[in-house]
């Protein structure tokens, strides 16, 4: 194991205040499990992917594509739906692999990732480069869960071309850390990414989340949004970038990150970076961060709800939305797990 | 009006400079070696007459100001050479209790900038120093009488001791960052202001700090104690005239506000676009008291200035103001830090920023909620205003919290003034510029009304004229 710096800010700041980046510690993995794909129409094994293509930091996105490889090609005005599960039992404790999807002009594609296991798993080191041609549509769903002692790095680049839409929506449920990096580059004009985030963080959970979304094309899309709930002595950092580059004219972003604490040990980190060379522009960010309110749990509970079932409800409240833009078979199962985790008050 | 006329674009480095830019004859009577040495340290202090104790703290600042890198996040301050910095440059007068005693020139200067004036009308005491030393100070006798302490820094040290040393650098230990230890190392000049237990100072106080020599280094200290159920209003003023040598100013405030107090400071900073500005402000609030805070930041080539707010007693609270103009050639990194360690402390920071003409406004800031501080309400409000594109502003906000009996709300925007809103006020008879100049005036009010008022009118008569002729 050695110690290694994730998830760097793209600008720095106070070093005090160790925010800058998240040093951990790193060990490669060692015994690989599979990956389950629903249909391999379009699966090709092996993959190559460009320089520029940054994970939470060199090691990790080595780890990754130290792994299978895999290329996947929508032709142009195709549809696909896929889904790929990783399951990590107990003879497969790792996981590395590294995924080039390309989606021609106008190709759509409903991709699902599933990630479980045991509690003997380690880790999971994954690595997925999204390539998408003008007009081409992406929409992801994720779930991620169990998995109580592992490290799990997801890392994903998107490059978009003009007017192709990215929807990610993420439920990071399980995982002892959780690493994502995220990384979009709108180079087309009209280009849309959207990155959506559930979590739950309880007991010694780290969650360490970073989304950086560049705006280059003239009238671009961007939204980051991030909710989520940290229970016990959960950790949670929330690094999200929305850099206006000169030139991307008429463009819009927002991000935004909202947490309920429902403990006094859990910690709870917030960088929402905005950046701008470019006037006509309309960036914004909020967040917030507070306990579950009194006057709403009072209100629930005079409804006939016990105390848990109020907290639980408003907690799910807040998350509902994201959980409901997840592909529909996962939604019952995210939820359930959110509510597992709620009830076990993750203390 | 020609055409072209019409299209010509005033700047903001135009703007009403004439009266900061007016340069006095370089004159003084003493001026330590330029650059940072052991030997010009012992002899700033050795011409200061000052005690052992502060020479001391002097040497060992130099020691950590040569052990510390520049911070990697800061704007590059790569053509300020400490070599060629004057750290101390003392006038050709000793310090005054009137300006008619004062030298032509200097007291020319301060006419100027409407500090006499200022004095007769609107305030409570002035402090004005002149390159490296106070050469004017006053205040009211009557204040006085109520055992008001308004002196500078320098006779603070000696006839105060018993209330300046225990606290002197301690709320900004040299350690703090390697322009904190150049500070103490070479500080000269500044205030000290001590309110006694529930006295109200009603008018304001006020230090003015004028750089005058070029290639020089100004590193004042201000130490101000409002003590239990006190009350004070405190302005700092600062200009200098534009030279092609860079200048330094990297002075240190340090503000301690007793149970049940109330201070307000405000600070124009209006130097010179050589000017890098390497400033440290950190106040310290105990049990019931209130911080505020107001900033404008219109001058310097580079500016890293970040008022930082420790929340030490319960129930206390802090407001944060601040405004940032930025221009052509300008860098100016700007911000807030709140630091919540009390029970049921509250805070609220409303930031606002303009840039234009390829300059660069930089907001930096810090809120930090500690594990004890329960009940903490915090609130941030940022807005970037672009009013070109080939300007730069970014946000860069690390919010930090340690338990779960908190309220928090956070908010930025970044953009430019909405072509709505423009058309609107087209629509009811305005021109475009205007229209323009109406909206920008309206998103910096919030702001420009918490300032002192000749600088609220200054402020405006500057995106006035930042407008003026700009559509053609």
């Amino acid at each position: 194991m050695k110690e290694i710096a994730i998830n760097r800010l793209p600008v720095l700041t106070y070093r005090y205040l160790k925010t800058n980046d998240t040093k951990i510690l790193f060990s490669a993995p060692q015994v690989s499990a599979a990956a389950d794909f629903s249909d391999k129409t379009y699966v090709t094994v092996g993959a190559e992917f460009p320089e520029n293509f940054e994970g939470a930091s060199s090691e990790t996105l080595a780890a990754a594509l130290a792994g299978e490889k895999y290329t996947i090609t929508i032709p142009s005005g195709m549809q696909a739906k896929l889904t790929i599960e990783i399951k990590l039992e107990n003879q497969h404790a790792d996981y590395a692999g590294a995924y080039h999807f390309l989606l021609q002009k106008g190709a759509k594609l409903e991709l699902v990732w599933k990630l479980s296991g045991t509690e003997a798993a380690q880790g999971s080191y994954l690595a997925s480069y999204y390539e998408l041609e003008d007009a081409a549509e992406l929409k992801i769903s994720k779930l991620q869960a169990d998995l109580a002692e592992a490290t799990l790095y997801d890392q994903r680049f998107f490059k978009l071309g003009k007017a192709a839409k990215a929807d990610v929506a993420s439920a990071e449920l399980g995982g002892k850390q959780v690493i994502v990096h995220s990384r979009g580059a709108l180079n087309g004009d009209e280009a849309a990414l959207t990155e959506r985030t559930v979590y739950t963080g309880t007991g010694k959970q780290h969650l360490d989340l970073f989304y950086h979304i560049d705006h280059w094309g003239k009238k671009t899309v961007s939204l980051i949004d991030g909710k989520g709930a940290l229970a016990g002595e959960a950790k949670k950092i929330f690094r999200s970038t929305l850099d206006f580059h000169r030139g991307c004219a008429g463009s819009e972003g927002e991000e935004g990150d909202y947490a309920i604490q429902l403990s006094p040990k859990a910690k709870n980190i917030s960088l929402p970076l905005l950046l701008c060379t470019e006037d006509n522009v309309a960036g914004n960010h909020a967040s917030s961060a507070g306990q579950v309110s009194e006057e709403d749990v009072y209100y629930l509970m005079s409804r006939g709800f016990s105390w848990e079932e109020a907290r639980r409800i408003i907690v799910e409240s807040l998350m509902r939305p994201i959980v409901d833009s997840l592909e529909t078979s996962l939604q019952e199962e995210t939820l359930e797990e959110i509510r597992r985790k709620l009830d076990a008050k993750g203390e | 009006m020609t055409k072209h006329e019409e299209k010509k674009r005033s700047n903001i480095e135009d703007v009403n400079r004439s009266i900061y830019d007016i340069k006095d004859k370089v004159e003084y009577s003493f001026k330590a070696d330029t650059g940072l040495t052991e030997e010009i340290i012992r002899e700033i202090s050795s011409q200061k007459e000052e005690p052992e104790w502060m020479l001391e703290k002097r040497l060992a600042a130099l020691k950590i100001y040569d052990k510390l890198d520049v911070p990697p996040w800061m704007p590059d301050i790569s053509d300020l050479d400490m070599s060629h910095i004057d750290t101390y440059v003392r006038p050709r007068t000793d310090m005054k209790g009137s300006w008619e005693e004062l030298p032509e020139n200097i007291r020319d200067t301060f006419d100027r900038l409407g500090i006499p004036e200022a004095e007769k009308t609107s305030l409570a005491g002035v402090g004005a120093q002149y390159d490296s030393e106070v050469v004017y100070h006053n205040v009211h006798e009557a204040l006085a009488k109520q055992g008001v302490i308004y002196v500078d820094f320098e006779t603070a040290v000696k006839q105060y001791e018993d209330l300046v040393r225990p606290v002197f650098g301690t709320l900004i230990p040299p350690s703090y960052h390697k322009f904190a230890a150049l500070h103490y190392a070479a500080w000269s000049g500044g205030s000290f202001v001590y309110v006694p237990k529930g006295v109200e100072v009603s008018m304001p106080l006020q230090s003015y700090f004028r750089l005058n020599a070029p290639g020089a280094g100004q590193f004042e200290h201000t130490l101000i104690i409002v003590d239990e159920g006190a009350s004070c209003h405190f302005i700092e003023g600062c200009s200098a005239p534009k030279y092609n040598v860079a200048n330094l100013h990297a002075g240190a405030v340090e503000l301690f506000v007793r149970k049940g107090a109330n201070l307000r400071y405000s600070t124009i900073e209006n130097w010179s676009k050589n000017m890098y500005n390497l400033n440290t402000k950190r106040s310290l609030v105990e049990e019931d008291g209130s911080m505020t805070w107001v900033s404008g930041s219109f001058g310097s080539h580079v500016s890293c200035l970040y008022p930082d707010t420790v929340l030490k007693g319960d129930r206390s609270k802090a407001e944060f103001t601040g405004i940032t103009f930025a221009g052509k050639g300008q860098y100016l990194d700007t911000g807030s830090k709140i630091e919540c360690l009390g029970k049921e402390t509250t805070a609220t920071v409303h930031s606002k920023s303009l840039s234009k003409g390829g300059g660069t406004a930089i907001y930096r800031g810090v809120v930090h909620i500690g594990p004890k501080a329960q009940g903490a309400k915090v609130s941030i409000s940022c807005e970037s205003l672009m009013l070109d594109n080939e300007s730069r502003s970014d946000t860069i906000p690390d919010i930090i919290i340690e338990n779960d009996n908190i309220d928090l709300g956070h908010e930025a925007k970044i953009g430019r003034i909405p072509d709505e809103n423009i058309y609107y006020l087209m629509t009811r008879g305005l021109s475009e510029e205007d229209a323009k100049a109406m909206l920008v005036r309206g998103f910096a009010e919030p702001i420009s009304k918490e300032l002192p008022l000749e600088y609220a009118v200054e402020m405006n008569k500057l995106i006035d004229l930042e407008f003026e002729g700009s559509i053609g």
